[in-house]
């Protein structure tokens, strides 16, 4: 597999805080890579050095062949980037930003089309200012298609989006994959990680905690069917973790996940304590294994909240 | 170059769809000059007790009789004699009100039963002191001709206008306000846009797309400067048509003047935003900059008004200096110090605080 993105023992310390303490990975050409992690995980830290907007304090980064940096306008002009957060000028209409960063590179698509993939066409001529948020960020994505790049590095793409708005931009994503396109994005939705990427990569505090494809990940760590159980009475003096198939209880209080290998078994031994009144279940709910999953045994976290 | 155009296009139609902006640096200097010019304009402008020069060319017997008349017309407050040079050029002090020669040969004229003519010489630009003095002294003529002879007709009054350079609050004011418009485009035009737009992150992504810092600041300088000139056009064009200053720099000078002031204060302003870490951070150093700046540096009046202690804070500023050249080169104020010096203060803010943006701009 042809390496785009390669890093190495990548660190990044902003006074006393390490953002990214010591982190490898590589991308291949035409994969959909995700890193995956809470905020304040060191998502946006790794992919600003990769875009060459900070300079990492140890490690080493090669991207499309070079080395990232403020000044390296030549790889610059080969990457496609949306930042987080960010805005363009309020006044100028859809059309207009994008033939302004066209200009800013040596080469450019077609506007039209870029306007038509992001499905701005209604759009094209209203102010930037006045778009909903939806529609921001596929300008944002079209924005990072606009030097036709080789790579294209998306930070939380769809944060603070609504769920029809997310779908749309995922789709926008997935395409970009049909055009042979290296996307490295990031996200601390575990969905989304799992919809569009090849592989991820989970970051909590500066380290990785895990890597692989969202299916090898799951497979790697569950066996096991997650019953999420709601308990009217967090003092009540039961060990679930050692009811008949659980393997794990993760959680404490009201609110506990077991992770089952028998999950009928369980269900049952869980309705026997509830009819004797051993328990009062509140909330019962078999779901399917996801990257959530993986994320909360790995750090006895949820990911949200 | 191609990167450089489509910044300075962009840069053109955010400002001119921005209301805000166009109202603070077109219009609100406008309505500042508007307010400025009513309040002060009607400064004892025409007076109605009227300062007189004679120059007498010839004694005779009529000449005493002619002053002592002249003296006791209930309008005229004083009686200067002296000569055409002297009081001419006291007319155009704005010391008299009107100078009136009275010719040589009067009394002769007057015994042979000819005409004499006296000039008047009037200030031209006060239309209402001119109409008075004009008919108070064809009155007195007519009657002083009635008693020495008996006759009419034969003593005959010839104004002719003097230009009088005026000198008035509003000519002093308007190159003033001018001054304050370049200084606050350089200071919220340029420092407040690119601190907001680094917060709100624009520039980081600007910073990521292949673009030099210098063709970035190129486009958004070129523009200010732009601005500039306009907004100069416009204040001139409304202190000419309203308030009938008179600009007596060429056109290329005042604008060169103008310019160099927008540099100055662009500059400035984006050392300031080099510097200021957040919106609110830039505004009140913005503020602590704009108004003793405003107050301090002359523009609005004289600097002697001021108390001597802050001298050296006024010699300091460098709008002083731009509102001390603009006035110069505009409307022929005195300087205050000779337009190389101001020319030469404002280089060396340009080249000092466009050194440290250099040095310390960030794009986030």
């Amino acid at each position: 597999m042809d390496t785009v993105v390669s890093v190495a023992g990548l660190v990044k310390r902003y006074g006393d805080v390490t953002a990214v303490d010591g982190i490898s990975f590589e991308v291949g050409r035409g994969e959909i890579f995700g890193l995956l992690g809470p905020n304040g995980a060191g998502k946006t830290t790794t992919v600003e050095c990769i875009e060459g907007l900070r300079v990492p304090d140890a490690g080493r980064i090669e991207v499309l062949g070079e080395v990232p940096s403020p000044a390296n306008y030549a790889l610059k002009s080969r990457l496609g980037i949306q930042l987080q957060g960010t805005a363009f000028l309020s006044r100028l209409t859809v059309e207009e930003t994008l033939r302004l960063f066209a200009a800013l590179y040596p080469r450019h698509r077609s506007i039209r089309e870029l306007i038509e993939f992001a499905a701005l066409g209604e759009k094209r001529r209203a102010q930037v200012g006045k778009l909903s948020g939806g529609q921001r960020q596929r300008l944002a994505v079209a924005l990072a298609l606009v030097n036709d790049p080789e790579l294209l590095v998306l930070d939380e793409p769809t944060a603070g989006l609504d769920p029809q708005a997310r779908r749309a931009l995922w789709e926008l994503i997935l395409s970009l994959k049909g055009e042979g396109k290296t996307v490295l994005l990031t996200t601390h939705y575990m969905e989304e990680a799992e919809y569009l990427c090849d592989r991820v990569l989970i970051l909590d505090h500066g380290r990785i905690i895990a890597q692989g494809s969202p299916e090898a990940l799951i497979a790697e760590h569950f066996r096991e069917t997650p019953i999420e159980v709601v308990l009217a009475d967090a003092g009540a003096d039961v060990d679930l973790s050692s009811l008949p198939g659980v393997e794990r209880a993760v959680g404490d209080g009201e609110e506990v996940v077991l992770y089952s290998a028998a999950p009928v078994e369980t269900i049952q031994a869980l309705s026997d304590l509830s009819r004797r009144g051993t328990i009062e279940l509140r909330d019962l709910r078999l779901r399917r294994i996801s990257l959530e999953d993986v994320y909360l045994l790995l750090t006895g976290r949820r990911i949200r909240g | 170059m191609r990167a450089f155009v489509a910044l300075l296009v962009a840069e053109f139609k955010h400002f001119f769809r921005e209301r805000m902006a166009l109202f603070w640096m077109f219009l609100f200097p406008i309505f500042f000059m508007l307010l400025f010019g009513f309040v002060f304009g009607g400064d004892g402008e025409d007076r109605v007790s009227l300062r007189l020069g004679v120059v007498v060319e010839g004694q005779g017997p009529a000449t005493e009789g002619l002053l002592r008349g002249l003296s006791r017309i209930p309008l005229v407050s004083e009686v200067h004699v002296g000569t055409r040079e002297e009081e001419l050029s006291a007319l155009r002090e704005r010391k008299r009100d009107g100078v009136l020669i009275v010719p040589g040969d009067l009394w002769d004229r007057l015994r042979a039963g000819e005409k004499s003519r006296f000039v008047l010489y009037y200030d031209a630009s006060r239309t209402t002191t001119y109409r008075i003095l004009i008919s108070v002294m064809q009155e007195f003529l007519a009657r002083s001709e009635e008693v020495l002879t008996g006759r009419v007709r034969s003593l005959e009054l010839a104004p002719e206008p003097v230009q009088v350079r005026r000198f008035r609050a509003i000519d002093y004011m308007v190159p003033g306000i001018l001054a304050m418009t370049l200084m606050q485009l350089g200071l919220f035009g340029v420092a407040g846009t690119l601190v907001a737009r680094r917060e709100h992150k624009i520039l980081r992504r600007f910073w990521a797309a292949p673009l030099r810092r210098s063709v970035f600041a190129g486009a958004l300088i070129s523009h200010r400067l732009a601005v500039s000139l306009i907004q100069a056009a416009l204040i001139l064009a409304v202190a000419v048509a309203v308030f009938d200053v008179a600009l007596v720099g060429s056109y290329a000078l005042m604008a060169g003047v103008v310019l160099l002031g927008a540099v100055t204060f662009v500059s400035l302003g984006y050392m300031i935003a080099s510097f200021a870490r957040s919106v609110e951070g830039s505004n009140a150093l913005l503020q602590i900059i704009n108004f003793p700046m405003m107050f301090l540096s002359g523009i609005f009046w004289p600097i002697e008004w001021m108390p001597g202690f802050l001298r050296p804070v006024i010699y300091a500023l460098p709008l002083t200096y731009l509102g001390d050249a603009l006035r110069q080169v505009m409307v022929g104020a005195t300087p205050l110090v000779p337009l190389w010096i101001d020319v030469a203060v404002l280089g060396g803010w340009t080249v000092a605080t466009a050194a440290l943006s250099m040095r310390f701009f960030r794009w986030e």
